[in-house]
C-alpha cells in the first residue's frame, strides 16, 4: 500500500514537472445547444461515469499468497513457472517464480461452503458436462471417487487418462508447461462414450485463479465488447452468468428466440444487440499490478465460450474458464408456430481442443498487459493488419445508402434514396469544409437496392446512377485522398433477395434459420441466412468481378462476424470449416481487389482489414459487469484504422466524442439524401435521422473534435492506459503522448494541466 | 383558435399487434450506450426507434438486502423506499448516500411511502391497516386507523397500500379493495370522502346482458363493480395523479379538485394495463412505469412523448428489471426505478435529446412559441420521424401564421384535427385572392359553350364528334351499362324492363360492378388527406377486392335462394342484376363525394358525412324497389326477404370460419406429425 502511494506521488510529481516544458492543447468545447440547464449536465455526467460503461479508479491494494502448497508434489518447472501436482483430487498449483504467488483453485480440498461435487469442480484440472439417458446437462469433475485416472509425465508434457467409469465416458488430455505458459489440450481421438451417457463439454482448470466473493482486490476480464470487468464483490443471487460463445452465436444451432414478453402494446423487441466475443481470451487479475493470467483458446476457439461466474451464483466464488462444446442442445419444432422440445446434438463435435495460460507480474499485471501481451502475440503470429494508414488527418466515415425496397399499393419498386451525383455533391461539401481523408461505403448500390439485391447478382442499380456515376464517385473520392468501398452484405437477408430453398441457411432442426423481430411496425421483419459456404462463395466470386469492373473497395458486412454452420442434410459444413472457408475467401479476395473493410470482425480476419468499421465500445452492461475497457482497442490501436459506431444513431453527445478519443476510434456517420420520413415504406423506416444536411453542421464539429486529438497519434500504439481520477482518463501513447479525457463535469487539474468539463488534452512530449 | 389534438390515435392503435417471443436481430444500426432501446410515436402513429432518451447511471441500494420492495419516493434530500418485505422504511441521503431505517420493529407490511415538504414520514402499511406518520428523524408521531365515519361504511375495507398528503395535510390513500375510489382523510384523520372513481365501462355483451338477465340472475353472476386505483402521484401544483390497471387507454389519469380526469388524451392514450407506479416531474410530465420495466413518458397532455427499459429475464442488464415496483423523478429529470424481485433502485439520467424535448414541451406550454419551435427543429435533426415533434413544429408554425408550414408538418404528423384548421386558413386565403379569377373564368367558360352551340347549330360543326359517339352509344352493351342513369329518375320502370329483359344483361351487370369496386377502391383508399384513414401501402389489394365481392356474392346467392323458396319470381340472373344498377347513385355520386374530401375541412364535415349516407341509403331504396319487382313482392314480403338474406350471409360466414378453423387445426396437427417421424426417423 505505501509503496503505491509514493508510486503515485512520484509519478504525479514528475508528471507536474514534466508538464511544464510539455506543449499543452485542449480540445474545444463545443457548447451543447438546447442542453439541459448546467447543474443537470454535471450531474448526468457523473451518473454516466458511475455506470459500467467506464472504468473506475484502482485502489491498489496489496494481494497476500492465499494458496499453500501442502501436499502437492512439484512436477514440472521452467525458467518462469513451477507446476505442483496432487494426485488425490487432481488438482494443480502453479507458482510464479517471479513473486512466489500461488496460483490454484480452491484453498482447501473441501471448502465449507462448498459441497463435495463442486469442490472437486473447484480443484480438478478438469471437470465435464455431460448428458444423462433423459437428456438432463449435469457436471462432474475427475475428481470424483468413481472417476479412474492415470497420468504420466514426460519431460513438461503430462499426459492424464481418465474414465469416468458410471457414466462410461473416457479421454486423454495433455498438460504442458512451455516458455512460462500453461497448455491444456484434449486428445479428440481418444474420447469414448458409451450408451447412456454423452459428452457435453469439458473445461480446463475451471477454478484456476478462482476467489471467495471480495475477499481480495482484483478482477476478471471478458472481452464482451471491447473488454468488460467483472470487479470481485459480495455474493449477489444473478439469475445467470457470463456465458458467451466464442466468435458469436452460432445461428445453425443455438437458439435465437427468448421469451421476452413485455405484456404491453409496444413491440417486443426492446433490447440491444449485446455485443459479441470477438477475440477468445479472458484473464484473471489479482491485486492490480501484482499478479495475473492471460488465457487463449489456442485451438477449438469455433467451439468454446467463455464462462466467467461471479460470487454468489450457486457458490460463492468468482470463476472464468472457457468450455469447450462438445455437444448442446437445439429446438427441434413439432409445430408450425415453432414450439418444440429441447433435444441434444447426436453427432459429437469434433475438434482439437487446446488453450493456454501466460502469468503476468507486476507492472503487467492488468487487462492493459494482457492487451499488450495479446498484441505482441498476434503480431508474432502475423494475426494483426500490417499497420495504420497514416495522414495528416484522421479518416471520416460516411456510410451513404444509395437505394432500398419500397412498398407500394400493388408493386414494390426501388426508392433513390441517395443518388452517387449527390453522394460526390455531400463529399465535396464536405471537403469544402477541409475534410478530404473520407472513407465513404456505398450501399444499396446493386440492382435491387438494399434489401432487395440478391448476394448471388452482380449487377448496379441504375435508380443511384448505375456503373458510370458509381466508377466516377469511386474516382472522385480516391483522388482526393479517401477510399471508397462498395458495400456487401453476403449473409443476411430478406426474404426478397434469396431464394430461400437454395440459398437459406439450414438449422440443426433442418429449418432455415430465421431471425424474427417481433415488431410488426416494420416492413421485412424477417431475417434469414444465406447458406455459410455459398455466402463464402458469392464473396470470392464478386472480388473477381470487382477486378474487371476496375472497383477497389469492398466493404463486408455481417462476414466474419456471424459465424454459423451449415446444416443441410448430406451437405453438412461445421462451424470450423466455415471459419477456415471464411479466412481463404478473405484470402482470394484480396488478390483481387486493393482493400477489403470489414464491420466488427472476430479476431481471425483482422489481419485481412484494410479498416475496421463499427467496433464496440460498450460491453453487455450485465449488472455484474462492472467497467468497461478499450482491450480490443488497445491490441488494435496503430495496426489498423478503426472506427467508432455511427454517431447519428445516438452516439452523438459530447460523452460519445470523447469515448471516441479515449478509444482512438475514429468517427463515423450513416447518411442518406432524402428525409427519413420519405423513406418510411421501405424496410430501413426505422432509421430515425441521417439526412445529410441535419448532420452536416454536427459532422464538422464531431470530426474536428476528434481529429485534433487522435491525429497526433496516428498510426501509434497504445503504451498505457490510468484512470486517474473517477470520469478523469489517460491515454498513454509511443513516442511520449498522452491523451487526459475528462468525462465529469467539473474542471479536473492535471499537473499543470487544466482540463475543462467534458473535455480533453493533449500533452506532448517534445 | 383552439388547436386540437390528433383524435385518430385510437384507430391506430389497433395496428399494432401483440406477439410472444422476442426476436433477438442483428441489425447494424444499434444504439450502444444503451440496454434498452428508446421508442417513440411516428409520425404514421406506429412504435418506432429514436436515439436513446435516457441512459442508465448507476445502481441504488443495492447491497443492504432489501426485500420486495414496494414504492419509493424522492425529495430534495432524500430517497425513500417501502423494504416491504424488510418490515422497514429505507431512507438514503442523496448527497452523502448514507443510509438508515425507520420504522423497523413497528411496521408489518409497509406498501407505500411518501414525504411531506418538511420531511415527515407518511407509510401506508396494509398489515397493520394504518397509516404511519414519523418526524424526519423517524420518531412515531401518530398512526392514521380505519375511520369510523358511518360514510365509510360499515364493512369497507381499510388496508392502505399507498398514500401521499397534500399542502394542506389532507391524505389521499389508495387502499386495496376501495372501489368508491381514493380515500380522502383530513390532517386530524377524519374521513373527508372519496375522491375520483372510476367509472364502470359497459360492453356490448354486459349491455346484452342487461336486457336478457334478470337483476337475481346479474347480482348472482356478474360482480360489476369499479376499478381500484393502484397508485397515485402529486405533483408541485398539488394535482393528484393515478394509474388504474386493466383499463386500456384510460390508465393514467389526472385529477382535479373534484377528482374528474382532467388529461386532454384521456381515453385514447398510449398506455399499458400492467402499470404499477407513476410519478410526475417538473414541468408536468407524466412517468408510469408497468411491471415488465417499460418506462412511459407522457406530456402533461398525456401525449406519450418516450417509452423506454424493458424487461430481464433472460439477461440481467442496467436499465432492464426483473419485476418493476416503483417510479420516482427528481428535480433534474433523473428517474428512479425500483425493482422488486432484485431489491434495488437504477437511476436512468436524461441525455441531451430528452433533455430538448422537456425545453421544447414546456416552452410551448408557456407560450413560447418561436423559442420552442427552434428546439423542435433540433429535435427534428436529430429524429426526423417523431410525431410529437412534428407536432409541435407545426403547431409553432401556426402560431406564427405560416399555415403551409404548419399543413406540411401536420400532415407528416398525421394530425388532422389541427391539419385541417391550418388547411382552412389555406383556403380562406386562396379564396380571397383568387374568388374574382374564379367567377371571371366561369363566365367566360358558359360563354364559351354558347357559342360552341351557336355555331354548331349553324355549321354543324359538331356533327362528326356527335356521329362516333352516337355509334359508341348504340352498341348495346354501352347502353345497358348507361342505363344506370335512368334509375336515379324512374327506378320502378326501370327495374321493370330489366325483369322483361329488354334492358341490362349478365355482362352490363358485370361491368356495373367493377365500375363499382373501382369507385368502392376510390373511397376507400384514396380520399382527401383529411377523410382517409388508409393507407394504400398497408392495404392488401385482395383485401379491399374481397371486402366488396364478398358482400354482394353473398347477398346475390342468398337473396336467390331465400326468394326461391318464398315464392320470389326472380331468377338469380334477375337478383344479379337488381342488384348490379342498385349501385346507380354510388357510382355516379360518390365520385363527387371523394373529389369534395379534396377540399373541405374537418369543420364541413357533416356534408361529407350526410352525403355519403345519402347515397348509401339511396342505394338501399334501389336496392327495394328491385326485389319488389323482380320477385313481385308486397312490401312486407321485401322486408322480410331481406331479413332472410341478410341472416343467410351471417350464417354462411360463420360456417366458413368453423371450417377454416377446423381445416387449420387439422393441417397443424397432421404437420405436427409429420414433423415428429421424420425427426424420428432421421
Amino acid at each position: 500500500m505505501l509503496r503505491n502511494v509514493k508510486r503515485c506521488i512520484a509519478a504525479v510529481l514528475l508528471l507536474a514537472i514534466a508538464a511544464v516544458t510539455w506543449t499543452v492543447k485542449t480540445g474545444a468545447f463545443v457548447d451543447d445547444k438546447g442542453g439541459l440547464p448546467e447543474k443537470g449536465d454535471a450531474l448526468a455526467a457523473i451518473a454516466d461515469v458511475n455506470s459500467n460503461r467506464h472504468t473506475r479508479t484502482e485502489t491498489f491494494d496489496k494481494v497476500p499468497n492465499r494458496l499453500n502448497l501442502d501436499g502437492y508434489a512439484k512436477i514440472m518447472e521452467d525458467s518462469r513457472l513451477e507446476v505442483w501436482h496432487r494426485e488425490k483430487n487432481a488438482s494443480i498449483r502453479v507458482v510464479d517464480k517471479a513473486t512466489g504467488y500461488v496460483w490454484g483453485g480452491l484453498a482447501e480440498e473441501k471448502p465449507e461452503d462448498m459441497n463435495t461435487t463442486w469442490s472437486g469442480v473447484g480443484n480438478a484440472l478438469v471437470s465435464i458436462d455431460y448428458f444423462d439417458a433423459k437428456g438432463l446437462e449435469k457436471r462432474l469433475s475427475i475428481a470424483d471417487k468413481n472417476v479412474k485416472k492415470s497420468f504420466k509425465a514426460q519431460g513438461n508434457i503430462l499426459r492424464y487418462s481418465v474414465s469416468y467409469i458410471t457414466l462410461d465416458i473416457s479421454f486423454d488430455f495433455e498438460m504442458e508447461l512451455r516458455d512460462g505458459s500453461l497448455l491444456f489440450r484434449m486428445i479428440d481421438d481418444s474420447i469414448k462414450e458409451g450408451e447412456d451417457y454423452s459428452l457435453a463439454a469439458v473445461y480446463f482448470v475451471p477454478f484456476l485463479g478462482s476467489t471467495r466473493a471480495d475477499e481480495i482486490d482484483g478482477y476478471m476480464l471478458v472481452p464482451d465488447g471491447p473488454g468488460a470487468l467483472i470487479r470481485y464483490s459480495k455474493p449477489s443471487q444473478y439469475l445467470v452468468n457470463f456465458d458467451k460463445r466464442i466468435y458469436g452465436k452460432d445461428y445453425g444451432i443455438d437458439h435465437l428466440f427468448e421469451v421476452n414478453d413485455l405484456k404491453s402494446s409496444r413491440p417486443n423487441d426492446f433490447s440491444t444487440e449485446e455485443p459479441q466475443v470477438l477475440m477468445p481470451v479472458f484473464g484473471v487479475v489479482h491485486g492490480v499490478k501484482q499478479n495475473a493470467y492471460f488465457a487463449r483458446v489456442e485451438k477449438g476457439a469455433e467451439y468454446a465460450s467463455i464462462v466467467a461466474t461471479p460470487s454468489g451464483i450457486v457458490t460463492n466464488y468468482n470463476w472464468i474458464s472457457a468450455r469447450f462444446i462438445y455437444r448442446q442442445k437445439y429446438l427441434q419444432p413439432t409445430s408450425k408456430s415453432g414450439a418444440g422440445v429441447q433435444v441434444a446434438q447426436k453427432e459429437r463435435n469434433r475438434f482439437e481442443a487446446e488453450i493456454s495460460y501466460r502469468f503476468l507480474r507486476g507492472e503487467d499485471a492488468d487487462y492493459i498487459g494482457m492487451a499488450k501481451l495479446y498484441r505482441r502475440i498476434l503480431q508474432e503470429e502475423g494475426n494483426l493488419p500490417a499497420g495504420e494508414r497514416i495522414d495528416a488527418d484522421i479518416p471520416l466515415q460516411l456510410d451513404i445508402i444509395g437505394s432500398d425496397l419500397e412498398r407500394g399499393f400493388i408493386f414494390n419498386r426501388v426508392l433513390p434514396i441517395t443518388t452517387a451525383a449527390k453522394a460526390r455533391q455531400i463529399a465535396e461539401d464536405i471537403a469544402g469544409q477541409g475534410i478530404s481523408n473520407i472513407t465513404m461505403v456505398f450501399k444499396g448500390w446493386q440492382k435491387g437496392g438494399l434489401n432487395g439485391s440478391r448476394p448471388s447478382n452482380f449487377s448496379f442499380e441504375s435508380k443511384v446512377g448505375g456503373k458510370k456515376a458509381l466508377s466516377l464517385l469511386d474516382e472522385h473520392i480516391s483522388s482526393k485522398g479517401g477510399r471508397f468501398y462498395y458495400y456487401e452484405n453476403p449473409v443476411t437477408v430478406k426474404e426478397t433477395q434469396i431464394d430461400l430453398r437454395q440459398e437459406g441457411g439450414t438449422a440443426l432442426s433442418q429449418a432455415l434459420i430465421k431471425v424474427e423481430r417481433d415488431n410488426d411496425a416494420i416492413w421485412l421483419k424477417d431475417t434469414y441466412f444465406v447458406k455459410a459456404d455459398i455466402a463464402a462463395d458469392y464473396v470470392a466470386g464478386k472480388a473477381k468481378l470487382y477486378a474487371e469492373n476496375g472497383m477497389k473497395g469492398m466493404a463486408l458486412d455481417e462476414f466474419g462476424q456471424r459465424l454459423y454452420a451449415e446444416n443441410q442434410r448430406d451437405r453438412v459444413t461445421c462451424r470450423l470449416d466455415i471459419r477456415k472457408k471464411q479466412e481463404e475467401t478473405a484470402q482470394k479476395v484480396l488478390v483481387d481487389i486493393e482493400n477489403l473493410a470489414m464491420y466488427r470482425p472476430n479476431q481471425y480476419l483482422w489481419k485481412y482489414s484494410s479498416e475496421i468499421f463499427n467496433v464496440p465500445v460498450t460491453n453487455s452492461q450485465y449488472l455484474f459487469e462492472t467497467d468497461t475497457v478499450p482491450f480490443m482497442q488497445i491490441v488494435l490501436k496503430g495496426s489498423v484504422d478503426y472506427y467508432a459506431p455511427y454517431s447519428n444513431m445516438s452516439f452523438y453527445s459530447r460523452t460519445d466524442v470523447l469515448r471516441m478519443i479515449e478509444y482512438g476510434a475514429y468517427p463515423a456517420f450513416l447518411l442518406t439524401g432524402l428525409d427519413n420520413h420519405e423513406m418510411e415504406h421501405t424496410p430501413i423506416s426505422e432509421l430515425y435521422s441521417t439526412k445529410y444536411e441535419d448532420w452536416k453542421q454536427h459532422i464538422l464539429e464531431v470530426y474536428n473534435d476528434v481529429n485534433a486529438a487522435l491525429s497526433r497519434v496516428e498510426g501509434r500504439k497504445i503504451t498505457g492506459r490510468t484512470v486517474v481520477s473517477s470520469g478523469v482518463v489517460k491515454m498513454d501513447y509511443e513516442g511520449g503522448v498522452s491523451i487526459l479525457i475528462n468525462y465529469t463535469g467539473s474542471n479536473y487539474s492535471f499537473g499543470s494541466v487544466n482540463i475543462p468539463a467534458q473535455s480533453y488534452a493533449v500533452l506532448e512530449g517534445e | 383558435m383552439k388547436i386540437m389534438r390528433s383524435a385518430i390515435r385510437k384507430g391506430l392503435k389497433l395496428l399494432i399487434i401483440l406477439f410472444l417471443a422476442l426476436g433477438i436481430m442483428p441489425i447494424n444500426a444499434a444504439a450502444q450506450n444503451a440496454t434498452a432501446y428508446t421508442y417513440t410515436l411516428s409520425v404514421d402513429g406506429r412504435w418506432m426507434r429514436t436515439q436513446d432518451a435516457y441512459l442508465a447511471g448507476g445502481i441504488l441500494l443495492k447491497d443492504i438486502g432489501m426485500q420486495k420492495p414496494e414504492d419509493i419516493f424522492i425529495d430534495k434530500n432524500r430517497i425513500y423506499v417501502a423494504d416491504t418485505g424488510g418490515r422497514r422504511i429505507v431512507v438514503m441521503d442523496r448527497t452523502t448516500g448514507s443510509v438508515e431505517f425507520v420504522g423497523e420493529g413497528l411496521l408489518s407490511s409497509p406498501t407505500g411511502v411518501f414525504a411531506d415538504g418538511e420531511g415527515r414520514i407518511f407509510v401506508a402499511d396494509s398489515g397493520l391497516e394504518k397509516v404511519a406518520l414519523f418526524s424526519p428523524d423517524g420518531d412515531v408521531l401518530r398512526w392514521y386507523e380505519r375511520p369510523d365515519s358511518p360514510i365509510f361504511g360499515k364493512t369497507t375495507n381499510f388496508k392502505p397500500r399507498k398514500v401521499l398528503t397534500d399542502k394542506g395535510g389532507n391524505l389521499y390513500i389508495v387502499g386495496e379493495g376501495s372501489f368508491d375510489g381514493i380515500i380522502q382523510l383530513g390532517k386530524k384523520g377524519e374521513f373527508l370522502g372519496y375522491f375520483g372513481v372510476n367509472r364502470t365501462n359497459v360492453s356490448l355483451l354486459e349491455v346484452l346482458q342487461d336486457i336478457f338477465f334478470t337483476e337475481e340472475q346479474k347480482a348472482k353472476l356478474f360482480n360489476r363493480i369499479p376499478k381500484t386505483f393502484h397508485n397515485i402521484a402529486i405533483d408541485n401544483k398539488g394535482m393528484i395523479y393515478s394509474i388504474t390497471q386493466s383499463i386500456k387507454g384510460d390508465a393514467v389519469k389526472k385529477h382535479n379538485v373534484s377528482g374528474e380526469n382532467i388529461l386532454f388524451e384521456s381515453g385514447n392514450m398510449m398506455d399499458e394495463e400492467n402499470f404499477v407506479d407513476i410519478a410526475v416531474g417538473r414541468y408536468g410530465q407524466i412517468y408510469a412505469v408497468s411491471e415488465t420495466g417499460l418506462i412511459y413518458e407522457y406530456d402533461s397532455a398525456g401525449s406519450l412523448i418516450f417509452s423506454f427499459g424493458g424487461r430481464a429475464i433472460s439477461t440481467e442488464r442496467n436499465g432492464l428489471f426483473t419485476v418493476a415496483s416503483g417510479i420516482a423523478v427528481d428535480e433534474n429529470d433523473f428517474v428512479y426505478v425500483l425493482d422488486r424481485e432484485r431489491g434495488m433502485v437504477q437511476v436512468f439520467y436524461p441525455t441531451a435529446f430528452a433533455g430538448m424535448m422537456h425545453r421544447a414541451v414546456d416552452l410551448f406550454e408557456k407560450g413560447e412559441y418561436s423559442e420552442s419551435h427552434r428546439i423542435w427543429q433540433e429535435i427534428l435533426r436529430l429524429s426526423g420521424i417523431s410525431q410529437i415533434a412534428h407536432d409541435g413544429m407545426g403547431k409553432g408554425y401556426f402560431q406564427a401564421g405560416n399555415y403551409e408550414a404548419a399543413a406540411k408538418h401536420f400532415k407528416i404528423a398525421q394530425n388532422r384535427a389541427d391539419y385541417s384548421e391550418a388547411y382552412w386558413e389555406i383556403r380562406n386565403l386562396w379564396l380571397q385572392e383568387n374568388l374574382g379569377y374564379i367567377l371571371i373564368a366561369l363566365v367566360l367558360i358558359r360563354l364559351a359553350l354558347r357559342l360552341l352551340g351557336y355555331y354548331d347549330r349553324r355549321y354543324g360543326i359538331l356533327t362528326p364528334v356527335k356521329g362516333s359517339i352516337k355509334r359508341v352509344l348504340d352498341s348495346k352493351i354501352v347502353a345497358d351499362v348507361l342505363y344506370l342513369k335512368n334509375f336515379i329518375r324512374h327506378p320502378i320502370d326501370s327495374f321493370y324492363y330489366v325483369r322483361k329483359d329488354q334492358k341490362g344483361s349478365v355482362l352490363s351487370a358485370t361491368i356495373i360492378y367493377f365500375i363499382a369496386l373501382l369507385v368502392f377502391i376510390a373511397d376507400y383508399l384514396f380520399r382527401g388527406f383529411l377523410f382517409n384513414f388508409h393507407d394504400a401501402r398497408d392495404t392488401s389489394y385482395t383485401y379491399i377486392v374481397l371486402l366488396f365481392f364478398v358482400p354482394c356474392a353473398l347477398w346475390v346467392a342468398g337473396n336467390y335462394m331465400v326468394s326461391s323458396i318464398n315464392e320470389g319470381e326472380g331468377r338469380l340472373k334477375d337478383v344479379y342484376i337488381a342488384t348490379a344498377y342498385s349501385f346507380a347513385p354510388f357510382i355516379m355520386f360518390m365520385p363527387v363525394v371523394i373529389a369534395l374530401t379534396y377540399v373541405l375541412t374537418l369543420n364541413e364535415r357533416f356534408i361529407i358525412d350526410f352525403l355519403t349516407v345519402i347515397i348509401w341509403v339511396w342505394s338501399g331504396i334501389l336496392l327495394f324497389i328491385g326485389l319488389k319487382e323482380i320477385h313481385g313482392y308486397e312490401i312486407r314480403d321485401v322486408v322480410k326477404n331481406i331479413f332472410l338474406s341478410v341472416f343467410f350471409m351471417f350464417i354462411a360466414v360463420l360456417a366458413f370460419s368453423i371450417i377454416y378453423m377446423l381445416w387449420d387445426q387439422g393441417a397443424e396437427f397432421v404437420n405436427s406429425i409429420l414433423k415428429e417421424v421424420s425427426y424420428r426417423v432421421a
